[in-house]
């Protein structure tokens, strides 16, 4: 078993992930960010919002994760259906969902570009304070972490061959 | 015209998100109905097949997935030739040949904007040879 990371550099995968995130800022929510190459970590921090985490099969595994405080998902629901969500509203969990859905569906579409056979799973949202997304094995995390209105923001993927 | 439409997305927000995408696409929007899987959305393609003048389907959904839910639609005597457009995330050539194949006539990946949503029903009422544009003439 080999790691995708010698098929997909660690550069390259944080490049499609910026790529997914901006397209993603850009027509969603009329919005541009500031992102870097990415870093690359063994383990994700702590989360104290809401996390989606998408899964990839097809000729790899790996997920897709995205990261950000309550008052962020709310903003960006908000910004999504035209609503203004409550307190504990399901569409704020449901809105960060599709979030991660679109954001792996970028890089999917990347992905396959390159002749990588990528399929994604219906996106899991987990919301708590703090909680920490885990990964067996070794691979390190790709992580791309930026701000929007001033609330941190991070994005992240882990692939490895099937 | 008015367009009646059933959006099927698993996505509560993601059905939100389209449904203001056809109102402030200018699309004369008249009744639109909401399923959160494929299975539901042939339950209310069957119940009111003879009003619905488009279908707007996401793919990878729980219970029954947005291709197997065409292929059904297809099957229902008034729908045979109801636009039917898939918006999903899923880009890979193979999979919108797929969609064609079981009755897709357009399709539209997320991310997208209210204009691109236009665009589309707009060029697949034509292409189905529809003569009435669905503008909104207020």
């Amino acid at each position: 078993m080999s790691n995708l990371a010698v098929v997909i550099p660690h550069e390259e995968l944080g490049r499609f992930l910026a790529q997914s995130v901006l397209e993603m800022f850009s027509t969603m929510f009329a919005s541009g960010v500031t992102l870097g190459i990415g870093d690359r970590i063994d383990d994700l921090p702590p989360c104290h919002g809401l996390s989606a985490i998408v899964g990839l099969g097809g000729s790899v595994r790996g997920s897709v994760v995205f990261q950000c405080s309550s008052g962020a998902a709310g903003r960006f629901t908000e910004l999504m259906t035209g609503e203004a969500p409550g307190p504990g509203d399901q569409l704020v969990k449901d809105g960060v969902g599709e979030i991660g859905n679109i954001l792996a569906g970028g890089l999917k579409k990347q992905l396959d570009s390159t002749g990588v056979n990528v399929s994604i799973s219906i996106p899991t949202v987990v919301e708590g304070k703090p909680h920490q997304v885990s990964a067996t094995g070794n691979t390190p995390w790709t992580v791309l972490r930026f701000t929007s209105e001033g609330e941190p923001i991070l994005a992240a993927a882990r692939i490895v061959h099937a | 015209m008015n367009l009646n439409v059933l959006l099927v997305d698993d996505s509560a927000v993601m059905r939100k998100m389209i449904a203001r995408a056809l109102k402030e696409g200018g699309l004369a929007i008249g009744e639109i109905v909401e399923a959160d899987n494929g299975k539901n959305g042939v339950i209310q393609a069957k119940y009111r097949e003879k009003d619905l003048s488009l279908i707007l389907s996401d793919i990878n959904m729980p219970e029954m997935g947005g291709i197997d839910f065409v292929r059904e639609v297809r099957k229902i005597p008034f729908l045979i030739r109801t636009p039917v457009i898939m918006i999903t995330t899923e880009a890979r050539v193979e999979t919108i040949a797929t969609a064609k194949d079981a009755g897709a006539n357009g399709y539209i990946t997320k991310p997208f904007t209210s204009e691109r949503i236009r665009e589309k029903v707009l060029e697949v009422f034509k292409e189905l040879g529809v003569k009435e544009c669905p503008i909104s003439r207020s």
